[in-house]
């Protein structure tokens, strides 16, 4: 069966499509984002390894207290400076208000966009260096990017450019598209038990 | 998926127009399919199917050609099934399907070639190809 048959499927299919368009444009504009209301840098290499650092508990796990938060915005804002505690403190002064609950929900959203091209899956091995080393290699290699541009590139645009990397040696290999795939998937389970109950009542 | 099938949306019901840029006419297919192989439903990306025509040209005693034969070959496709849950496997070799044409032709195919599984859970693809079944296969 064509999917276009499906009642509404084209447009909104189209609009998740737009969507992950807009997603991905972005990455390069270079433009910060904002986590309720407070300017952030673009998701980069370089704040993953410092949340690491500071163990974060959006990356190593566990509940967010409001200091997480509040380091959190820290690290991705445009003033973080390493090591600089009278900075750090002036910023968690300015961001003491910030409501609690959105400011999760706006970080996981945040994370969810930086992480939105990741590439699934991976090896079964044992880890022999990080995986931003693995990172790092892919991009340098083919583009000769430094590492300094790699770790302040947003992972955004890495992972956009992976995929080229990896469609340039596989041009047949998909990719999965995480929102208009979804809204595939729904659209057509939704129609495919429709259909069931539309047979169910004929039987009757 | 919850068991609760959501309600019809307004605009459900209104047919989409042709996007701007494409001209199907009686093309053979457009678009992506809902695909059955075994007991397993697939939704088909990308399909791409080739007819092969084998040509046999008769010539004259300068070479100028002066008469022929086309014969149909059996087709080839390739496509890019998404699958629907994460326990959909890939599918296998000389597994049986059909795909519609716009024009409402149905082809009969088996799987040929079944790619690797990219991605994971609900959000994995798998490019395959394939080619007709016949009759009886």
């Amino acid at each position: 069966m064509i999917l276009d048959q499906i009642p509404g499927f084209k447009k909104k299919v189209e609009a998740a499509r737009e969507e992950e368009s807009k997603l991905r444009d972005f990455a390069y504009t270079g433009l910060p984002e904002t986590i309720c209301g407070v300017d952030v840098k673009q998701f980069t290499p370089r704040h993953f390894l410092n949340c690491l650092l500071a163990k974060s508990p959006f990356f190593v796990g566990g509940i967010p207290s409001p200091v997480d938060v509040g380091l959190f915005l820290w690290i991705v804002s445009p003033g973080f400076k390493p090591f600089d505690l009278q900075a750090r403190n002036e910023f968690l002064e300015t961001v003491i208000e910030v409501p609690y609950a959105d400011a999760i929900a706006e970080i996981d959203a945040y994370i969810e966009r930086a992480f939105f091209d990741r590439p699934s899956g991976g090896s079964s091995r044992p880890a022999v260096a990080s995986f931003l080393a693995s990172l790092v290699h892919e991009i340098a290699s083919a583009y000769g990017w430094y590492i300094d541009q790699i770790l302040d590139a947003p992972f955004a645009l890495l992972y956009q450019q992976l995929r080229m990397i990896a469609r340039e040696e596989d041009p047949r290999r998909p990719f999965p598209n995480r929102l208009s795939d979804k809204v595939v998937r729904e659209l057509v389970l939704k129609h495919q038990k429709k259909q069931k109950r539309i047979a169910k009542e004929e039987a009757k | 998926m919850a068991d609760e099938e959501p309600p019809e949306e307004p605009g459900d019901e209104e047919p989409m127009p042709e996007p701007t840029g494409t001209h199907n006419d009686g093309g053979l297919v457009w678009g992506s399919q809902i695909i059955t192989i075994g007991a397993k439903t697939y939704v088909a990306d990308d399909i791409s199917v080739q007819f092969p025509v084998k040509e046999i040209t008769r010539t004259n005693e300068n070479d100028v050609e002066n008469g022929d034969v086309l014969i149909e070959g059996a087709f080839t496709g390739s496509a890019t099934l998404q699958v629907l849950n994460s326990t959909t496997p890939v599918p296998p070799v000389a597994g049986a399907f059909t795909i519609t044409s716009l024009n409402s032709v149905t082809l009969n195919c088996k799987v040929k070639e079944p790619g690797v599984k990219f991605g994971k859970g609900d959000e994995a693809k798998i490019p395959i190809t394939f080619k007709k079944r016949h009759a009886g296969s």
